[in-house]
């Protein structure tokens, strides 16, 4: 047993709960089916275990299963922070944050407010040509074969690409930064993922170098030329953003896509709907945000905290699985079953308050991308008769294996 | 019907504007920045689906019909 579990002997027995998806059976069928199943207990409970790379030693997390709570959590940063949660500068054993994800405020909103102009609504207008180029190649590779790998033809390199065109960098490249990403988060051992991770590191300020000798019109270099208050951005910094930017827009949309060609693949009146009328897309889109939050962000306390009768002290760590939110019957009516015409298609999956995924923009619009690329392209696709999609549920949850038939 | 934002709470998900771009506006880096609306009849059913559509709940409508 590690070191760093403690006994918590002031949470109260009955909002103590051992909580381990990677334990449950149901889980490699369906996260989000498993995931839920926590809404039957207590809205927020505390999970005993090991410490999160972030906290000061205790084992264990308070979990938040509810949209409403977890809508409020994220939207009370001066109690809740968001300094290092992520642990990817702690699995190098260093201490810089990502920018601006694990930044609070004041500096937050500095940072927040320079990156904001690059990933609005307008600018991701200029991206779309090559967003779609990117897509149309990958589907042209694959869609003579009549079935693929959905996740290795089109799910991982589909956002590495777009991730690689915003940074300018080589897409010959592709190959190493998919590799990258798949050890640092779902390397075997600890030593795996920060190699992964060191690789990634030593790659971008390489990179960062090379920008500041030769400035080009990428998102690197806008940075390196910005200031704040009248000030150049430090290294550290700039290394945070870059690193964010590297992290977040992979897995997220991979898996959201894994999750929704599953849907898509399993049940094909849904893809007969969006081939009869492409209009619907936009609407299929945000049904799919809403129901497949693949993310599970955290905060820890600023100070003692008591949040709705809950005794939290500080320094305490809190999980939020944005995907638990994602089917809260509170929230949402037939909260599993995906329907292109819900009414209520709000939701949390880019989490919200100020640390709303500043690529939210980006990622409908990929969203959108490739299902009319898809839906143009390919004939009506199906599960390959005889195999069966891999899901995991290990840091972002997402979809590992999409054998695709048409 | 009126429609009042909190500037505060708008973190810029812009659902307001795509689900209702009849009614709502957003700024370059797409956060919503009107000042308190007046909605014409004919808008109003809109109006409501916008604000209904944000995450942070920062659309807030007055005098209108009610939820």
């Amino acid at each position: 047993m590690s070191a760093l579990v403690a006994e918590r002997t002031d949470v109260p027995p009955s909002l103590a709960r051992k909580w381990d998806l990677s334990t449950n059976p149901k889980a490699a069928t369906c996260p989000f089916h498993a995931a839920a199943e926590i809404l039957d207990g207590p809205d927020v409970f505390f999970n005993p275990g090991e410490a999160h790379p972030r906290s000061k030693g205790l084992g264990g997390n308070w979990v938040v299963t509810r949209y409403e709570l977890q809508r409020e959590v994220l939207q009370t940063p001066e109690i809740f922070s968001s300094y290092l949660i992520s642990g990817f500068s702690r699995l190098m054993g260093e201490e810089w944050p990502l920018v601006p994800l694990e930044l609070d405020a004041p500096d937050h909103g500095q940072y927040r407010m320079l990156l904001n102009p690059l990933f609005s609504p307008a600018r991701i207008n200029d991206l779309e040509a090559g967003v779609r180029q990117a897509a149309a190649e990958l589907i042209e590779k694959v869609r003579a074969d009549g079935g693929c790998d959905f996740m290795e033809a089109f799910g991982r390199p589909f956002p590495v690409g777009v991730f690689m065109r915003l940074m300018g960098l080589p897409l010959e490249e592709t190959a190493l930064f998919l590799e990258w990403e798949e050890g640092l988060l779902r390397g075997q051992t600890m030593d795996d993922r920060a190699r992964a991770a060191f690789s990634i590191k030593d790659y971008l300020v390489r990179l960062i170098a090379e920008r500041r000798r030769r400035p080009g019109q990428d998102l690197v270099s806008f940075i390196i030329n910005s200031q704040i208050d009248g000030k150049p951005i430090s290294d550290q910094r700039i290394l945070g953003v870059a690193y964010l930017l590297y992290v977040a827009g992979l897995d997220t949309v991979a898996a959201t896509l894994g999750f929704t060609f599953r849907e898509l693949a399993m049940r094909p009146e849904l893809q007969r709907q969006l081939r009869a009328d492409q209009r619907l897309i936009p609407d299929a889109v945000e049904e799919f945000i809403r129901a497949f939050g693949v993310v599970v962000t955290y905060r820890y306390l600023t100070q003692d905290y008591e949040f709705h009768g809950v005794k939290m002290r500080k320094g305490d760590m809190v999980e939020i699985p944005l995907g638990v939110a994602s089917r809260d019957d509170s929230e949402y009516a037939d909260p599993h079953l995906i329907d292109f015409g819900r009414e209520n298609t709000r939701n949390i999956t880019f989490a919200a308050g100020p640390h709303r995924c500043i690529g939210s923009h980006l990622a409908r619009r990929e969203f959108k991308i490739a299902l009319e690329e898809w839906m143009t392209r390919v004939p009506e696709f199906r599960i390959r008769a005889g195999e069966t999609p891999k899901v995991h549920a290990v840091s972002v949850w997402g979809v590992s294996s999409l054998p695709l038939a048409w | 019907m009126r429609i009042k934002v909190n500037h505060t709470l708008c973190s810029g998900h812009a659902r307001c504007i795509a689900v209702a771009p009849d009614v709502y506006a957003v700024n370059s880096d797409g956060y919503n920045e009107m000042p308190e609306t007046e909605i014409s009849a004919d808008k109003q059913a809109q109006a409501l689906r916008g604000a209904r559509a944000c995450p942070e709940q920062a659309i807030v409508i007055i005098d209108g019909q009610t939820r």
